[in-house]
């Protein structure tokens, strides 16, 4: 059977401004659930691209005391050169420690007036051979008993902080989420109920004459889907400022660690597909169970 | 063109609707259920169409036994089946053209089908001159009318009528009588719900007298007691 384009296009629009209120409502709580959702993925997608950065350039740093004689830096030196575990390693003197002080502070001259090069401690920053976070660690503890050395740093700890810290994040937002998003479902059911109620003179006449099940039902399925559809829309507008506003906030500080938090075109895109995609499934699951309820007496 | 084959049908917490009813109406008959109210004329038409379906027995119609059709095939046996009822059934907030229209559009006909039949039949029920009004601008028995068009619009084999003149007066309900007469002659079943005397008495058709759910009279050129 021929399904008239022109009919279920009016019809469907008909019930999406029958109840305007209804259906801004329902649309905000989408946006709201799916915008929790792509948080959750951002900070993921971050974490993810945090873990792989760390893989590729992982190492630890052998601060060496500001007092330590030369033969003692070169103790250090040469016990890096020996050891099987490094893959490279490079030294940074005090000029250009004092350099990346100097950039660091540049917003509080009273600090650099304050440290004179002479203050700050030398270091060797370390590449291991093993990008792995326990060998690391056991690896930088072999240089910790040397003269001379101040302490060993590991960027790998702040990273397996900063990680446990952020899934525990995403994981509350991922609830939330998922908890609003069945909110969203409910309302939605809810909304199509409605508009089924507003219709039912139409749909018993209908049913009387013999329009076929799914005339029925494709107008109020599109309603939801429609509804579910703008609320993702919404949803991915926000996901987008809220990663230009990180984008924002890293590229103000020096602090390159982050910055895979700030995400590419190709990961939003990939998150953007997903946050439509849900608000889809919960129009469609929404008024499906709708009609089904409430045609198939 | 319908058959009830020892049909019961009960209503949970009520008395019984129907009970073991025969009936065997053929092509082209126009059938009065008499009978007073809660006596199951109503089930009787619910269960042709399927809105309902029986606890037992068996309802054939145009040989088909329709508890047997899966539920996305009862949209096509209705649509053989036109409807008719005391309150007419009307969509306020369509005219009168539209009203017989939609039973068209919502079952899928092209556009030059409905553009050609909507007016014939507006004109075959006397309200030509009235397409373009409103239900709520026109008298109980124009409205009636309307609800009749609608019914007849896609030419179906059978029209069920529950109470039609119920709401009207004599005179008005002379005039529906009228129009189902004319339907009937074009070789439609009838079969209409009434506890109208006479317009029972003066058709002189084939009347079903039902009571308590049970068939007690089933007689030809019948009267209504």
């Amino acid at each position: 059977m021929a399904l008239r384009v022109d009919y279920i296009a009016k019809e469907t629009a008909n019930n999406l401004i029958r109840n305007p209120s209804l259906t801004i409502a329902t649309v905000l709580t989408v946006a709201v659930s799916l915008s929790l959702l792509g948080a959750a993925l951002l900070i993921q997608r971050g974490v993810d691209g945090l873990n792989d950065r760390f893989k590729d350039d992982v190492e630890f740093i052998v601060w060496v005391e500001p007092e330590a004689s030369t033969d003692q830096v070169d103790l250090v030196r040469r016990s890096l050169e020996e050891s099987s575990g490094v893959r490279d390693f490079r030294f940074v003197d005090r000029d250009e420690t004092y350099a990346e002080f100097v950039d660091f502070w540049e917003d509080s001259p009273e600090v650099i007036e304050a440290v004179g090069p002479e203050e700050l401690p030398t270091s060797f920053r370390v590449v291991p051979l093993v990008p792995d976070l326990a060998v690391v660690q056991a690896l930088g503890a072999e240089f910790d008993g040397l003269p001379g050395v101040l302490k060993i740093d590991f960027a790998g700890e702040y990273i397996k902080q900063l990680n446990e810290f952020t899934s525990i994040a995403s994981n509350i937002m991922l609830g939330a989420a998922v908890a609003s998003a069945v909110a969203s479902a409910m309302l939605m059911y809810n909304t199509i109920r409605t508009a089924l109620f507003a219709r039912r003179r139409e749909v018993e006449v209908m049913r009387l004459v013999g329009a076929s099940n799914w005339f029925i039902r494709i107008p109020f399925m599109l309603e939801g889907l429609f509804q579910g559809l703008v609320g993702a829309a919404l949803s991915v507008l926000s996901v987008y400022g809220l990663n230009r506003g990180v984008r924002n906030l890293l590229n103000s500080t020096d602090f390159r660690l982050l910055d895979s938090f700030a995400l590419d075109s190709t990961q939003l895109g990939s998150i953007a597909v997903w946050l439509l995609l849900c608000g889809a499934v919960i129009g469609f699951v929404g008024s499906g169970i709708a009609v089904s309820r409430y045609l198939d007496a | 063109m319908i058959k009830l084959e020892n049909v019961t049908k009960e209503y949970p917490g009520h008395s019984v609707a129907l009970k073991s009813a025969d009936a065997d109406i053929v092509k082209g008959e126009f059938v009065f259920l008499v009978g007073p109210s809660g006596s199951g004329k109503s089930t009787f038409l619910r269960l042709v169409n399927k809105q309902e379906d029986p606890d037992e027995g068996r309802i054939f119609v145009a040989g088909k036994d329709i508890g047997k059709l899966s539920s996305w095939k009862v949209p096509m046996l209705r649509r053989n089946i036109g409807s008719v009822f005391q309150d007419f059934k009307l969509l306020p907030n369509k005219t009168v053209a539209e009203n017989v229209s939609f039973a068209l559009e919502v079952i899928g006909r092209p556009r030059h089908v409905i553009k050609t039949q909507v007016p014939a039949i507006c004109e075959l029920v006397g309200l030509g001159d009235k397409t373009t009004k409103y239900p709520e601008q026109l008298s109980g028995g124009e409205q009636q009318r309307v609800s009749i068009a609608r019914a007849f619009v896609n030419r179906p084999l059978i029209l069920l009528a529950d109470e039609p003149t119920g709401n009207l007066d004599p005179q008005t309900a002379i005039g529906i009588m009228r129009l189902l007469d004319r339907i009937n002659k074009t070789g439609t079943t009838v079969v209409m719900a009434t506890h109208d005397r006479g317009i029972v008495d003066t058709m002189r058709r084939r009347v079903i007298e039902l009571s308590h759910g049970s068939i007690v009279r089933d007689e030809a050129q019948g009267v209504y007691e």
